[in-house]
């Protein structure tokens, strides 16, 4: 499954995005992800106050394939640890 | 006056008040059955339980009658530290917070430059905000400064999460690290501040100014750092961040937004300084981090029309508009409408300082009320 995820926020308030097939993601980010799209709404539970942080990443997931585009959002607060890692490990060759 | 009884103990109703308090704007016609007074009284002589929960139900009366005095006359009544605490953490690379206890308030240097300049900087930010505007830290408690360095790996970040601040250490590529910069450290734990006054919204043009706030008060505790007058400040935020190979010299500049950086690698600068090149955009929280510019440039403005430190007097209508004025759904009319209604009130109206303060608001688009 082709997705588009585009990242922005941070300090420096810098947009980037990707797109990326599903399979070549690591499997839990893939589930996440592929899951969030199938459902049509995230399944990340937003937990982080997003008025409370600040400067943190903010992520939007797209599909790119299918009749009608889907965008899930989630700030990388509202990611545990190991997932948070796997989608800022996903930007580090684009900066 | 419509009167309703209202269990104000209750975990239903205090999420209920919670929500409500909100529409500060609106006029409130439900009265509490629990007298000021007796919550005062509570304040005094009640259990800690008791006293947190009569302060808090003071607060919500005095946000619905549009007045915060009571926060900082409640906080005399708690036990409230009035000196600096800070605490470095270490990362060590990974993601978890706060991670390694490096450095705690009055240790002796430790744990390399990192933790030094997180250490340093927190205290600058923290003095500067107790000397110009006796504010006693985030919170006017004497809330802990906490800060977690080495966060991630090559992380080419800095934040805020609600209660604490955190530097990544960069890529080495673009970015070197995040502690780097005082008016980093001053950008983050001002966003404190904003969570504990006007809790400006997160997105779009609140959210705008809620970053402007951060810069403002960044640059600020640079310039009061560097005994710098407006005139001989660079107004750069987050200068010596970039490596030598980024064509930029700065993150952004409140003097000339759009020009601080433009790289092959990582673009141009997107900032506008005026509103008629306001970017809409879903990105970023809507654009937070862009619009910015417009707001930084209107204090700019000021601050170099005033002259002197820009602490003095523009820092401080910015202050008090932060503190007394705005709420969570502020827009850019919100603030210069309150800028230039506290430059009258403290200045005198027509004076100098208010007339500063229009012709920023002019300079960038917009039009205080007050002037219209």
């Amino acid at each position: 499954m082709k997705i588009e995820i585009e990242r922005s926020g941070g300090f420096a308030g810098f947009t980037r995005g990707i797109i990326v097939e599903s399979k070549d993601l690591p499997r839990s980010l893939a589930k996440l992800l592929e899951q969030s799209l199938a459902n049509k709404k995230s399944s990340v539970p937003l937990t982080s106050n997003k008025n409370k942080s600040a400067d943190c990443y903010h992520f939007k997931v797209s599909n790119c394939e299918g009749k009608k585009k889907i965008d899930i959002e989630f700030n990388e607060l509202d990611l545990d640890k190991e997932l948070r890692s796997l989608m800022n490990n996903l930007f580090k060759k684009v900066t | 006056m419509k009167q309703t009884k209202i269990d104000v103990y209750s975990k239903k109703n205090r999420n209920c008040i919670d929500r409500h308090c909100r529409l500060l704007n609106r006029t409130c016609k439900t009265c509490f059955i629990i007298p000021e007074y007796v919550n005062k009284k509570i304040v005094e002589k009640g259990t800690k339980k008791q006293k947190e929960q009569a302060w808090r139900n003071l607060i919500l009366t005095e946000q619905l009658r549009g007045r915060r005095l009571v926060t900082g006359l409640m906080s005399s009544m708690f036990s409230v530290s009035n000196r600096l605490d800070r605490t470095i953490f270490d990362a060590k690379n990974l993601e978890n917070l706060p991670g390694n206890l490096v450095r705690r308030e009055g240790e002796k240097e430790k744990g390399g430059r990192t933790v030094t300049e997180a250490y340093d900087y927190s205290g600058s930010t923290y003095n500067f905000f107790k000397d110009v505007f006796d504010r006693n830290s985030i919170d006017t408690r004497g809330m802990k400064l906490d800060s977690t360095v080495h966060y991630g790996e090559d992380y080419n970040n800095a934040f805020w999460n609600g209660t604490q601040m955190v530097y990544g250490d960069g890529d080495g590529d673009i970015f070197q690290r995040f502690t780097k910069s005082i008016d980093v450290i001053g950008h983050e734990l001002t966003h404190g501040v904003t969570q504990y006054e006007a809790a400006l919204e997160y997105e779009n043009q609140s959210g705008a100014l809620n970053e402007s706030f951060s810069d403002v008060f960044g640059s600020l505790v640079k310039q009061y750092f560097l005994e710098q007058k407006a005139d001989k400040a660079d107004w750069l935020i987050g200068d010596g961040l970039f490596t030598r190979k980024v064509k930029g010299v700065a993150l952004r500049s409140m003097k000339e937004p759009g020009s601080a950086y433009n790289d092959p690698t990582i673009g141009k600068d997107p900032q506008p300084g005026h509103m008629k090149d306001f970017v809409n955009t879903t990105s970023d929280n809507g654009g937070v981090h862009i619009n910015s510019g417009i707001p930084n440039r209107a204090f700019y403005l000021t601050a170099m029309d005033l002259g002197g430190y820009a602490w003095d007097k523009a820092g401080r209508i910015w202050y008090i508009a932060l503190t007394e004025r705005l709420r969570e759904r502020s827009n850019f009319q919100s603030l210069a409408n309150s800028t230039f209604a506290v430059a009258g009130q403290i200045y005198g109206k027509n004076e100098q300082e208010q007339k500063a303060v229009v012709k920023a608001w002019r300079g960038v688009g917009i039009i205080p009320s007050g002037m219209k």
